[in-house]
């Protein structure tokens, strides 16, 4: 697995984020939940962002960045606050495990964007009813 | 780009280059959103290093793992005096500070055997004051571990850090310490 792989895996990863940050932001109500809904908008731009970041430095290195699939899974139902909350927050815990994959493959730069992105995907956690975790993204360690 | 090599140590399980993540891709192929992908391969197992590994051998590197390692476990065994010592004779900041104090501890836990000896850490003024100097406590913390993460020689122990260092993020993100 090279560093590009990995980075190629994070960059599907994030595809497959803002597709369902998309489809999540849409069933969310703006005027019943303005929270919920300021936390959803404001992790699809993060994830978009950082999409972004991973097709730039993927064509730096030469590499052409994977493509978004069509269409993703989405989780269903996406009827209550709490779907919603629920289907964001596995979002983010599989995010938290990418990035924390991420970082075991990569050294340098890549490795400082994946350290990032973990930090950041266990904080956006915390908006969907996460609660603080001791090993975010390490599930070998999650039962401590 | 070589395999991480094992620690010549006597350090918890995690720093043996055992610590191999499986991959998380969200969405594929009309998966669950958050469907694991299998395990990789045996090839795609081994991890990459930081920089002068491929020069200076595998000893160097687990030399400078565990020099990390003993310089983290200071770090997190520091704070967490600290910790302690604000919660002493403050029962609302003990109550405040129970998840970062247990963070700690388990930190502690997978980096070494026993936990490093430290000075006695003295916090005074009022709640406020002590937590606004734990608060800055962990902020320090986190950009140690972030660091560290990306300084480790081999991926586990990165991987192990940068979790360690999104779990302080996590809590300084909870308002515990505001």
């Amino acid at each position: 697995m090279s560093p590009v792989d990995a980075l190629q895996r994070a960059l599907a990863a994030e595809h497959a984020a803002t597709y369902v940050y998309g489809a999540i932001g849409a069933a969310t109500s703006v005027s019943a939940t303005p929270g919920l809904f300021a936390s959803v908008a404001a992790a699809y731009g993060e994830h978009r962002a950082r999409r972004d970041l991973l097709t730039a430095r993927l064509r730096d290195r030469g590499a052409e960045p994977v493509a978004a699939d069509a269409a993703y899974a989405v989780p269903e139902p996406l009827r209550s606050p709490a779907d919603v909350s629920a289907a964001a927050l596995a979002v983010e815990r599989a995010c938290e495990e990418t990035y924390a994959w991420v970082v075991e493959q990569t050294s340098r730069e890549d490795r400082q964007l994946a350290v990032t992105a973990l930090t950041s995907a266990a904080v956006r956690a915390l908006a969907f009813r996460g609660s603080p975790e001791i090993f975010p993204g390490i599930g070998e360690h999650a039962d401590r | 780009m070589p395999a991480s090599p094992p620690l010549r140590t006597s350090r918890r399980r995690v720093l043996t280059a055992s610590a191999v993540l499986a991959p998380v891709v969200l969405g594929t192929a009309g998966c669950d959103v958050v469907a694991p992908v299998p395990e990789p391969s045996g090839e795609d197992r081994s991890t990459p290093t930081a920089t002068p590994s491929d020069t200076t051998g595998a000893g160097a590197d687990a030399d400078a793992d565990e020099q990390l390692v003993e310089r983290v476990a200071d770090d997190v065994a520091r704070t967490l005096a600290l910790v302690e010592s604000a919660g002493r004779g403050r029962p609302s900041v003990r109550r405040s500070l129970r998840g970062v104090a247990r963070t700690h501890r388990a930190h502690l836990d997978e980096l070494v055997d026993s936990r490093p000896t430290t000075r006695r850490v003295r916090v005074g003024g009022d709640d406020a004051a002590a937590l606004r100097r734990t608060r800055t406590a962990e902020q320090r913390l986190q950009r140690r571990l972030a660091e560290a993460a990306v300084d480790a020689r081999s991926g586990p122990l990165g991987a192990l850090l940068a979790s360690m260092a999104a779990a302080i993020a996590q809590q300084l993100a909870t308002g515990a310490l505001a």
